[in-house]
């Protein structure tokens, strides 16, 4: 699944605050920002967001109504283990106590263990 | 002449043997946070006395670099009629544009490599920035597995589980110390920094080998920082019980060998320089690390002056 842009978090934000579908003009009014938003933008975010798959939409009447295709804390999981497939990749993050070793790490300190045992 | 030649057999001499000093660095007894500041400022040094040798070799003869210690007019630095020859001023020309590249190569593979990280940490950072429970300094995700990562940058961010909100509260705060330490120290960017020198130069034995050697360093001198703050205790069952909890998850559970060194090195006994105050780390390691330049420039010296002797020009 793709990244988030700005204004697509703040969209996911009222998506995920919501207890029912949204129509673009409930999401338009439930969006503070500091300009006011054209409800085409709001429409095109939620496209986009559609796109990506981070939302659902579905017909409701002559509109189509949108929901998050999963909860915040679901996102949130699925966020960390991409995050602790790639912990292999050190420069990106420091993942305490859950990072394998690599191969030349391991032998580092299979190293030092072996000649500190041997003293 | 003769610093261009010390500078340049100290870069030969910490690119290949480097690793096998430093190596002895890696052990419980010493200081995690001293090792890791010899092997950084042994990276640093790399890049300096190459880029000095670099710079020394393309200065012109007489600029009087040597003058710094007496050397001057020594018979290399003294054009003897019919003793300057081409070939001389292509060999010294020749190393010098050799290690301006070689320098501008690392630097361009360090930018490359900065940039990527600093998108992927702008995407990511904003992915939670959406998902995450926010409190003031830490960000929460809602996932039962007890896990703590960060994020450097600036400014850089911790990043936690509601999982590890069930751990006993100081093997919580222990692990986040940890975490914080990894910011305070830099520790990313050093990560980074290894990294770029060892894509870059794959071939010199110690930029290959000094990125392992510092993300092991980077987590043992987090430790350290922990325990000093919470006490060895908690660090200890925090590790225990988090590489407990995520065995099922093979991949992500941290390897047995990996487990029991970090508990080796919380209990390790450390004699002689582990009795300074951990604040003179760093002085002292950039000060031996720098060893290698007295001994190449010591070594350069005597050859200058064996060869003077040798040609009857001294």
């Amino acid at each position: 699944m793709h990244g988030l842009g700005e204004l697509e978090g703040k969209v996911m934000d009222v998506l995920w605050s919501a207890a029912e579908p949204m129509r673009v003009r409930d999401v338009l009014d439930a969006l503070t920002s500091a300009r006011p938003l054209a409800y085409t933008t709001v429409l095109t975010v939620l496209d986009n967001l559609h796109g990506k798959g981070w939302v659902r939409r579905s017909r409701a009447g002559r509109a189509y109504v949108y929901t998050a295709v999963e909860s915040r804390a679901e996102a949130g999981a699925r966020v960390l283990r991409d995050v602790l497939d790639a912990s292999g990749d050190a420069e990106r993050v420091l993942l305490h106590f859950a990072r394998s070793a690599s191969p030349d790490e391991s032998a580092i300190l299979r190293r030092a263990l072996r000649q500190d045992g041997s003293k | 002449m003769t610093v261009a030649l010390g500078l340049l057999l100290a870069t030969l001499l910490v690119g290949a043997f480097g690793p096998v000093y430093l190596r002895a660095t890696v052990t419980p007894r010493v200081r995690p946070g001293f090792a890791l500041a010899a092997w950084v400022s042994t990276l640093l040094l790399l890049v300096v006395s190459g880029l000095g040798a670099a710079i020394a070799l393309a200065l012109p003869r007489g600029t009087g670099l040597d003058g710094l210690f007496g050397m001057a007019t020594s018979c290399i630095n003294i054009v003897r009629p019919g003793g300057e020859v081409i070939w001389a001023h292509v060999a010294r020309l020749g190393g010098a544009a050799l290690l301006f590249g070689l320098t501008a190569w690392v630097g361009l593979v360090w930018v490359w490599l900065a940039l990527r990280h600093r998108r992927w940490r702008r995407a990511h950072l904003r992915l939670l920035h959406t998902v995450c429970q926010r409190d003031n300094a830490i960000w929460w995700l809602a996932d039962d597995l007890p896990v703590a990562y960060s994020v450097g940058g600036r400014p850089g961010q911790v990043i936690a589980t509601a999982g590890l909100t069930r751990l006993p509260p100081d093997e919580r705060a222990a692990i986040l110390a940890h975490e914080y330490a990894h910011l305070r120290g830099r520790h990313h960017l050093l990560v980074l920094a290894a990294r770029a020198m060892a894509v870059a130069l794959p071939f010199v034995p110690f930029c290959r080998q000094a990125p392992a050697a510092i993300s092991v360093l980077v987590e043992l001198a987090a430790d350290a920082v922990a325990a000093r703050e919470h006490g060895a205790a908690p660090v200890r069952s925090g590790l225990l019980a988090v590489s407990a909890r995520g065995a099922p998850r093979s991949a992500l559970a941290m390897s047995r060998d990996a487990v029991d060194a970090r508990l080796r090195w919380l209990d390790g006994r450390q004699g002689g320089l582990g009795r300074l105050p951990a604040k003179f780390d760093h002085a002292l390691a950039t000060v031996l690390s720098c060893a290698p330049i007295a001994v190449a420039l010591g070594a350069a010296i005597s050859v200058v002056l064996a060869y003077c002797l040798a040609i009857g020009a001294g």
